[in-house]
């Protein structure tokens, strides 16, 4: 060790703060500091001993340095820690961040059902919420002057006197959708000369009835699915459904189907699955029966095949049917529907 | 309908409780909602019968599918069969031929019009009908009994001993039953005597020749009329009744004549009289379909291996007439099936009575392929995650509202949003248009939590909204509104922005998210917002939102009056930016132009303006292109925006952080410099500003 590190050294034991660390930097490293100084003695000194003398300055230059910025790092986590302390935190004060908003209880079953059947391949589609008489009934079997539109409470929208089957009505189902997708195919397949390819999709979104009470509101969500391809049969139906139902429910969920009556379904089926509150037992939200109905569903009817151009000897097909409320309601025990639309957030923010 | 377990149980010999019962029909297609047990023991099930199953809507009819199902036999009224030489000189003469098919009118002189027995009263009125005298009694247990309704008219009062069945040509009145005069619209079925309307037919009889204490001679009617024309003129008069409704559904043509009988022979049981006359004009002959069915076709769309002769016997049971070549059959349904057209009717018939429950459940077997179609689900998932996560929640509107909100928010006239749609059958008076923005609703949404005594409130929803469109269907768009609302209350941490920026702050990143770049802000023209605290966003020439402070006014004007605004706002079309939300644009190329390897050189500015330049102005003024031919300006970011102490009033300091870089060299100190130097003096000259000391 060199006289002058030994000298730099012990002026360091005695800095204490960063300021007094940056003084003594400028005294030694700076334009007037210590090693100028030494070096401005070269010139002075014979020539074969500028290069040891040259070495040795530098050699002094960089154990100087180096030794500043290993004390400088000390220096300043100690300072950092002594102004910390001073400020310590409480651990128990929130932390700041946004608080997450909500989810609307209908978008999350949604987004569920759809992700239970995008994994199996579907796509989703949509249709418009004002559909023509046209799409909403006379294509699904629902023809004008018949009984089975009293199965559904119509909102009608002034389009300037039209009236029957040149009406336009707020959709009270979302399976026009299965009529459009179908022609929509149908068309694509004569454009372009190619077979109908499987059909396999749902269609989520608003639909419209015109009656309100505790049980329903004029307007609420619906999903409609259809599967249509070469041999799909009444036993696929009940085996998508009784899988998609134990996926929303649980794995142990009794499943039955029933025969009932939808105009673009035959056969039809209404779909139960046993109640989740009374296991089977009989109560108030099943009437006792120990099952609720949660689907509707049913094999497509050929007069629908027929309105959009498919051949039944090729091709067979399956639709269902489920309101989201319902599904909602069911699952997070919601037992009055306006609920829904009232924007309480103290109701919201819970999903 | 309601059906008694006892009654039922008149037609088949049968063990099983009330319950199983109600369990047997529910699985084979006709549901009992309830039942409930009455005094007597009896059982009333409520049964919901689809409107397919009009053959469903009498208690024989129930009997025949319970008897289908167990597989036990029906045993059916006995029913004299009153023949009569004579029509008694009485015609009756079908004009319309299309819409009455048959016409069976049966004359009885010398009844005893008197109450009915307790037992009959008693059905009638567990099934819900009001028991009136003993001829009108006996034909609404017929009607119960057969589902064929039937009309008694008071024989003395009919003019002329004849009975016209005409469509009315031109609107014509008749005092109906319940007492009221009514103007029958053209087109509807009429049953007239010689000399005017007597009856509605199929809906209501006419108060004239109505049966009462003192009638002693009355024609019994029963007939078929056309299903669709009793559904309109029910419709039209808004008379429904227990006739209309099953004429509507088809009832059982071949079962006109002995639904008559049977109520002749109680009337002669329980009134007395005899049967003078006896006529049955059937000019529309019903002819069954014949319907090819194969087993095969069977087992394929059920997925069950069903064989022929269960096929056979199902059918068989259900009253079809079936013939049959091992695997192949035709089936003819019964005249009380006339909702059995197609092979699939038939195959719901062989499903519902071999049992859903018997048949499997078999996930379907499907090609693999693209799907290109979820896009814009998934790319709505984002935009609400990300709106949750900067703390907002969801609400749902109704589609619903009125045209007070145009009022409510100062809508000029002529503004796209007043092409509202319609509803001609609202369900409440401020319910009566389709939303064209969302915005109304959001504030509604505000005001109830407010009532809630809620502080902050941060809402948003996504909706379709609807505009007239003039031919047909409405212009269907996709819209986001988002509401933020603080009442400025006590807060542990300050917000590091106002609200302005905060409600700004949300846009920005929606825009992006949407791949939406080239959006143009200028001062928003709404009324509803704050003057100079607000903007409108526009694609080119097109608005397609609006953002900023609520005004007072309109605040005031939804009963929120608070002592500042502080309710942000926002709303946009999110279906037209320049990438549609239908589809995802094409992911830009990877690019190294963003990753230059020659070091930066960092230079600040801060400038004190007039209150007038807004930041953007002089951001601008910073990347003026002649000053900077080498293109050396990578980035300019504002870091402060300051009025108050020090600074002049009128005015404001500005602070910019700029970035320098060259693609291909390193810079030197000395040229940015110059070039930072030179874009100062280009400010102070171009906005009279100065330097902040
Ligand atoms: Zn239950």
């Amino acid at each position: 060790m060199t006289a002058l590190q030994e000298l730099f050294l012990k002026e360091l034991e005695g800095v204490a703060s960063t300021a007094a660390l940056r003084e003594l930097r400028s005294r030694y490293t700076g334009k007037n500091g210590v090693i100028t100084g030494e070096l401005k003695k070269l010139p002075a000194l014979a020539p074969h001993e500028r290069a040891a003398f040259g070495k040795q300055v530098n050699s002094d230059k960089v154990f100087i340095e180096e030794r500043l910025k290993e004390y400088e790092q000390v220096l300043v986590s100690k300072e950092i820690k002594a102004k910390l302390s001073k400020d310590p935190v409480d651990i128990t004060l929130p932390g700041y961040y946004k608080k997450p908003g909500g989810r609307h209880p209908v978008t999350v079953v949604l987004a569920e059902i759809a992700d239970i059947f995008v994994s199996m391949g579907f796509s989703i589609e949509e249709g418009p919420e004002v559909e023509s008489d046209y799409y909403n009934f006379s294509a699904l079997n629902i023809p004008l002057n018949h009984p089975a539109r009293d199965m559904q409470d119509t909102f009608y929208i002034e389009t300037g006197g039209q009236s029957g089957e040149g009406a336009f009505v707020l959709r009270t189902h979302t399976s026009p959708v299965q009529i459009r997708v179908m022609e929509r195919r149908v068309n694509e397949s004569r454009h372009n000369g190619a077979p109908l390819p499987p059909l396999r999709f749902i269609a989520p979104g608003k639909v419209y009835r015109c009656d309100s009470d505790i049980s329903h509101c004029p307007m609420f969500h619906q999903v409609e699915g259809l599967v249509v391809d070469k041999n799909i049969s009444f036993a696929n139906l009940k085996g998508l459904l009784e899988g998609f139902l134990r996926k929303v429910f649980g794995p142990s969920v009794p499943v039955r189907l029933r025969p009932s009556f939808f105009p673009f379904t035959e056969p039809s089926a209404e779909v139960d699955m046993g109640c989740y509150f009374c296991k089977g037992g009989g109560c108030r939200v099943c009437k006792g029966t120990g099952w609720i109905e949660i689907m509707g569903a049913g094999m497509v009817d050929p007069r629908v095949f027929k309105a959009v151009g498919y051949d039944t000897n090729k091709y067979s097909g399956f639709a269902f049917g489920m309101g989201i409320e319902r599904i909602a309601s069911l699952k997070y025990g919601i037992d009055d529907i306006r609920l829904y639309y009232e924007g309480d957030l103290r109701f919201l923010r819970q999903f | 309908m309601l059906i008694s377990y006892n009654w039922l149980k008149e037609y088949i010999d049968f063990k099983e409780s009330p319950e199983a019962i109600a369990d047997i029909l529910t699985m084979s297609g006709l549901e009992v909602e309830s039942y409930k047990t009455l005094d007597g023991g009896d059982v009333i099930l409520e049964l919901n019968v689809t409107p397919n199953r009009a053959d469903c809507l009498s208690v024989i009819g129930v009997a025949r599918d319970v008897s289908a199902v167990l597989k036990k036999k029906l045993t059916l009224p006995e029913i004299n069969d009153f023949k009569s030489d004579s029509d008694a000189g009485f015609k009756v003469e079908i004009i319309d031929k299309r819409l009455c098919h048959r016409y069976c009118g049966i004359i009885i002189n010398g009844v005893k019009v008197a109450p009915s027995p307790d037992w009959m009263q008693k059905r009638l009125n567990s099934s819900g009908i009001r028991p009136i005298n003993n001829v009108v009694d006996i034909t609404n247990y017929v009607l119960l009994e057969f589902g064929q309704p039937l009309h008694a008219f008071d024989l003395k009062k009919l003019k002329g001993d004849k009975i016209i069945v005409r469509a009315a040509d031109e609107p014509e009145a008749i005092t109906t039953l319940d007492g009221v005069e009514r103007t029958i619209p053209a087109g509807s079925l009429l049953i007239c005597d010689a000399e005017g309307p007597v009856a509605l037919a199929g809906v209501m009889g006419g108060e004239g020749s109505a049966v009462f204490d003192t009638t002693t001679d009355i024609l019994i009617e029963s007939a078929w009329f056309d299903p669709s024309s009793i559904r309109v003129t029910s419709k039209q008069t808004g008379l429904r009744s227990e006739s209309s409704f099953r004429f509507e559904r088809q009832t059982d043509i071949d079962g006109v004549k002995n639904a008559a009988l049977r109520a002749v022979s109680l009337m002669m049981e329980l009134c007395g009289g005899r049967v003078s006359g006896v006529i049955d004009n059937y000019p529309t002959r019903y002819e069954a379909p014949q319907i090819a069915l194969t087993r095969e076709k069977v087992q394929g769309f059920l997925g069950v291996q069903i064989t022929g002769d269960e096929i056979e016997d199902i059918l068989k049971r259900l009253d079809f007439k079936v013939e049959r070549q091992t695997g192949d059959f035709i089936a003819t349904p019964p005249s009380f099936r006339r909702d059995i057209e197609l092979e699939a009717d038939l195959i719901e018939e062989v499903a519902r009575i071999y049992g859903y429950n018997n048949i499997p459940s078999v996930m379907p077997e499907v090609a693999l392929a693209i799907n290109n179609e979820s896009d814009k689900h998934r790319k709505l998932g984002e935009l609400r995650h990300s709106l949750r996560y900067a703390g907002f929640t969801e609400t749902i509107n109704y589609s619903f509202t009125t045209r007070e909100d145009f009022t409510l928010l100062d809508i000029p006239a002529g503004d796209e949003r007043r092409k509202v749609v319609t509803v001609k059958n609202p369900l409440q008076k401020d319910f009566d248009i389709l939303r064209t923005f969302l915005l109304p609703s959001l504030l509604r949404n505000l005001k109830y939590n407010i009532s809630f005594s809620a502080k902050e409130v941060n809402i948003y929803e996504i909706s379709t909204v609807f505009f007239e469109t003039g031919n047909g269907f409405p212009a269907e768009r996709l819209k986001l509104a988002v509401l933020s609302y603080s009442s400025g209350g006590k807060k542990l941490y300050t917000e590091p922005a106002a609200h302005f920026y905060r409600i700004k702050g949300q846009l920005e990143p929606i825009l992006s998210g949407l791949r939406c770049v080239k959006y143009e802000l200028r001062p928003s023209n709404e009324d509803f917002l704050e003057n100079d605290q607000s903007a409108d966003v526009f694609i080119g020439d097109e608005k397609i939102g609006f953002f900023g402070l609520l005004s007072a006014e309109t605040a005031a004007r939804f009963e929120m009056i608070d002592d500042k605004p502080d309710i942000a706002v926002f709303e946009m079309f999110i279906d037209k930016t320049d990438a549609p939300i239908e589809h995802e644009r094409a992911i830009p190329m990877f690019s190294t132009n963003l990753m230059f390897k020659y070091p930066s050189i960092e230079r600040d500015i801060a400038i004190v303006v007039d209150d007038a330049y807004q930041s953007g102005d002089i951001i601008n003024l910073i990347k003026t292109e002649h000053l900077d031919p080498e293109r050396l300006i990578e980035s300019v970011e504002i870091f402060d925006h300051y009025k108050g102490k020090n600074i002049p009033e009128g005015k404001k300091s500005l602070a910019f952080h700029i970035v320098y870089r060259a693609r291909e060299r390193t810079l030197l100190e000395s040229e940015i410099d110059a070039l930072h130097a030179e874009i100062v003096r280009h400010i102070i000259s171009k906005t009279g500003g100065a330097l902040r000391a």
